[in-house]
């Protein structure tokens, strides 16, 4: 019998050195998550009694302040892009949201200098200085901006940032995590994630005109077309495996579309009226 | 109670065999390393509450839940044929022996696939992470008699599997 030789090995080739998960996943928890800060409660109030004109001037400046705070909490601009348009939105602090179809954002001008916060759901591609930071909220998570540009999508259960250039911090109730370029954090089922990604530009294929993929499951990518046409696909079985890698103009038709991503696979999709 | 520096001195020490470990129980290397992600950040989110004197056998009881938890959601067999590799060291090897080779990396295989569970971990912590019986006791809470014993009982499978050669 020949003896068990030590070069055979049953371990795998892991993808991800510990080193490189730890970046990932694990570099960005801090010992602070989740603890509050306990202060502000020891102000004392007195009581001071006011007399005739001051006290009227008083009321009526007190008046005013709440029908001023009550308009800007109120106030509230709410933008809708419908199917087959990209809406521009100029942000208080000089920055640009560029928005997908189907996609509605909501800021509260009046209170920007003090909560700069837009919430929005659908995808969106952020753009510009973004001098003082503000913050994006959506169902699933919320986005600090660090002075960058980056792709924000919200469909389904998934939340995906993508940042194409500088800094963002996403976090949502359990986890943070900070993006810098090329990297993409998404989080599903309440899940934090974030990788590198090799194709950061085609996250924002659509600010352009192009429907950009790279090998992205074919189910996703029918999602995407369904979505931006407004149609319903019948997609026809054993497709789930199946990833699509291709760029081309939003300009063509749904059903031209759909040919030149059926073509590789011999898959004809039909859309349902 | 640990803080950061305990929990990356934890990961930097345990990560890779964590992974192994539920590598050797389920033989799929993806979804290894997705579960032993969780391990460590379920250790993270009760920080608070573990002490760092008992953690590395709290590390390998988390992995044995969620393996469980795995199995109740796929129950597959695990097969490790798809995994086995083999290095050459030497620079040029003759098709003769390459050939001899892959029959043995079947099956050591096969062996792998027909040992208890039980024997397989003892096993490949003792062979792939060359850790000591008193080591793999300590993190798997059980008595070095019963590392032995197991370990005698995956030599047998393995003898039997071999012998064919």
């Amino acid at each position: 019998m020949k003896r068990l030789d030590n070069k055979i090995t049953a371990v795998p080739h892991w993808d991800k050195t510990a080193d490189q998960i730890w970046n990932e996943r694990f570099a960005v928890l801090t010992d602070e998550d989740g603890k509050e800060g306990n202060d502000g409660q020891t102000s004392s109030s007195k009581i001071v009694s006011l007399k005739g004109r001051t006290r009227y001037i008083l009321s009526v400046a007190a008046a005013i302040l709440v029908i001023i705070t009550t308009t800007a909490f109120i106030y509230s601009k709410d933008i809708n892009a419908v199917s087959g348009e990209i809406v521009s939105v100029h942000l208080p602090d000089g920055s640009i949201a560029q928005l997908s179809t189907g996609t509605s954002i909501s800021y509260r001008p009046m209170l920007w200098i003090f909560s700069p916060c837009v919430t929005m759901s659908g995808e969106a591609y952020f753009t510009g200085s973004h001098a003082e930071g503000f913050s994006v909220k959506t169902k699933q998570g919320e986005i600090e901006v660090l002075g960058t540009s980056f792709n924000s999508r919200t469909y389904d259960d998934k939340f995906v940032v993508t940042c194409i250039e500088g800094k963002v911090k996403v976090k949502n109730l359990r986890s943070s995590v900070e993006l810098t370029e090329n990297m993409e954090s998404t989080i599903i089922n309440g899940k934090l994630k974030a990788e590198y990604v090799s194709d950061s530009e085609s996250a924002v294929g659509w600010t352009k005109g192009v429907f950009s993929f790279y090998n992205k499951p074919l189910n996703d990518v029918l999602k995407d077309v369904a979505r931006y046409y407004d149609v319903k696909i019948e997609k026809p079985e054993g497709i789930d495996t199946l990833r699509y890698t291709g760029k081309f103009s939003r300009q063509k038709s749904a059903e031209e579309v759909l040919t030149i991503i059926g073509q590789p696979y011999g898959l004809t999709f039909k859309i349902c009226k | 109670m640990i803080d950061k520096n305990d929990f990356k001195a934890l990961f930097d020490e345990y990560y890779e065999s964590i992974r192994l470990y539920i590598y050797y129980k389920i033989a799929e290397k993806d979804a290894a390393d997705d579960m032993a992600q969780d391990v460590f950040m379920a250790v993270w989110e009760k920080r608070s509450e573990v002490s760092i004197q008992n953690i590395k056998a709290l590390l390998y009881k988390i992995a044995a839940g969620y393996i469980v938890d795995y199995y109740r959601r796929c129950d597959v067999k695990a097969d490790f044929k798809k995994w086995i590799s083999c290095t050459f060291i030497e620079a040029s090897v003759s098709t003769n022996e390459q050939a001899e080779y892959n029959e043995m990396m079947q099956l050591y295989a096969n062996a792998l696939n027909c040992m208890a569970d039980g024997q397989r971990e003892v096993f490949m912590m003792n062979r792939e992470e060359q850790l000591t019986y008193q080591e793999i006791a300590e993190r798997l809470r059980i008595s070095v008699k019963t590392v032995e014993k197991r370990m005698s009982g995956a030599l047998k499978v393995l003898k039997n599997n071999m012998l064919t050669l």
